[in-house]
């Protein structure tokens, strides 16, 4: 997926949103935060898929369309109360800005892969960082293997919620003890193979 | 020959807490998000913290543990399709000031006290920027107007939000308090290891 992105799309998506953040609630920032919508729909419109789940967005929608009837000088009648429309143009505004935001956090995620990045930092003479990077990855899966064999074990010691609470600090310290030994086996391959730092 | 164990054993030691942090942001980090748990952020900075103190205690040396929130900030940033800016964030500033306070007064008790409440403290700012971030600028006049209209609405007194606010943020120092003496236990076991 990396190399997807195009700087000449993405960087006006990051320049209009950086203006929305200062922008008062109302058309104008609408405006910017459709444009900002715009452009991840036409870099990768998956991105947008990825965060247009139904779940997400309830809370927020149900929180500003019920809070013109409390918030706002009321300028419509909604079921028999006072209703501010205003305030409901305001509240769908900041869904839009959350949406775009939200979108255009995904395109760089679903677009940014981790091997590109290191190679990258490398081929940049930041090679400890690219170096960094690389281990990370590597560790990643080894600690989640360890993380889940030590949950595993843990877990079916202690059945019981009270035991499984009590105990966390064990469960701790054999995540921290078993890290260091993750970290010392792969800093003695490092040594014997010559790795420079 | 010495020093560039050293350098390794440093730089491998505090890449591996750094991961470990990320993987624990992206799984019980990722979980409490989605059942919207209380605290979540100070309680994922205080596993954090403490993480960043033990990564610490292993590569004493300016930096490490920058390095590590940096690792920790990379491994949840590129989770795929777990993405969001507030932990990769919040993971980073916290790192920073913990960094901060380890390399000017150094590693020990009181050291990792303050800076594990500094980084849990973190969540209170933090959440004014993200929702700044995420909603945009008028998003606290519409919130404090829905807390007076729900004040008045419950004939609560007029500044009982502030009430409020205060046990939010002594929860967040309590937590941080409580990172802090986890990872004080870890010099302490640290240095009867020795």
């Amino acid at each position: 997926m990396a190399g997807r992105l195009r700087s000449g799309l993405l960087v006006p998506a990051l320049a209009a949103f950086g203006v929305s953040l200062f922008l008062a609630p109302g058309p104008l920032e609408a405006l910017v935060s459709l444009a900002v919508v715009s452009s991840v729909a036409l870099q990768d419109p998956g991105a947008l898929r990825a965060v247009g789940r139904p779940r997400f967005w309830v809370f927020p929608a149900l929180f500003f369309i019920l809070s013109p009837f409390f918030v706002g000088r009321p300028d419509a009648v909604v079921w028999g109360r006072g209703y501010s429309l205003a305030q409901l143009g305001q509240g769908l505004a900041f869904l839009l800005h959350a949406y775009a935001f939200t979108a255009l956090t995904a395109l760089v995620s679903r677009n940014v892969c981790a091997r590109d990045m290191a190679a990258r930092a490398q081929a940049w003479g930041f090679r400890r960082l690219g170096l960094r990077l690389a281990l990370a990855l590597i560790a990643v899966k080894l600690l989640r293997r360890m993380l889940a064999e030590s949950f595993g074990l843990y877990r079916r010691q202690r059945p019981g919620a009270a035991s499984f609470l009590r105990d966390l600090p064990v469960l701790a310290g054999a995540v921290a003890g078993n890290c260091v030994r993750v970290a010392e086996n792969i800093a003695i391959l490092f040594y014997v193979r010559g790795v420079r730092v | 020959m010495r020093d560039d164990a050293e350098r390794i054993r440093s730089l491998v030691h505090t890449t591996i807490f750094g991961a470990l942090w990320g993987l624990i942001e992206m799984f019980l980090g990722g979980y409490l998000q989605m059942v919207q748990f209380p605290l979540r952020g100070a309680l994922m900075a205080a596993v954090g913290s403490v993480l960043l103190c033990a990564a610490r205690l292993q590569a004493d040396r300016p930096g490490a543990t920058l390095a590590a929130g940096a690792v920790a900030a990379a491994v949840r940033l590129l989770a795929i399709g777990a993405f969001k800016l507030g932990p990769v964030a919040g993971i980073a500033i916290e790192a920073a000031l913990l960094e901060a306070v380890l390399t000017l007064f150094g590693c020990g008790r009181v050291q990792f006290m303050l800076g594990c409440a500094l980084a849990c403290l973190e969540a209170i700012p933090h959440f004014f920027v993200t929702n700044w971030l995420f909603f945009g600028r008028g998003i606290f006049g519409t919130y404090l107007e829905a807390v007076r209209q729900m004040q008045a609405f419950f004939g609560l007194p007029d500044g009982f939000w502030k009430a409020v606010v205060a046990v939010w943020a002594a929860a967040h120092l309590l937590l941080g308090l409580s990172a802090g003496a986890v990872a004080a236990a870890l010099v302490a076991r640290g240095k009867h290891g020795r």
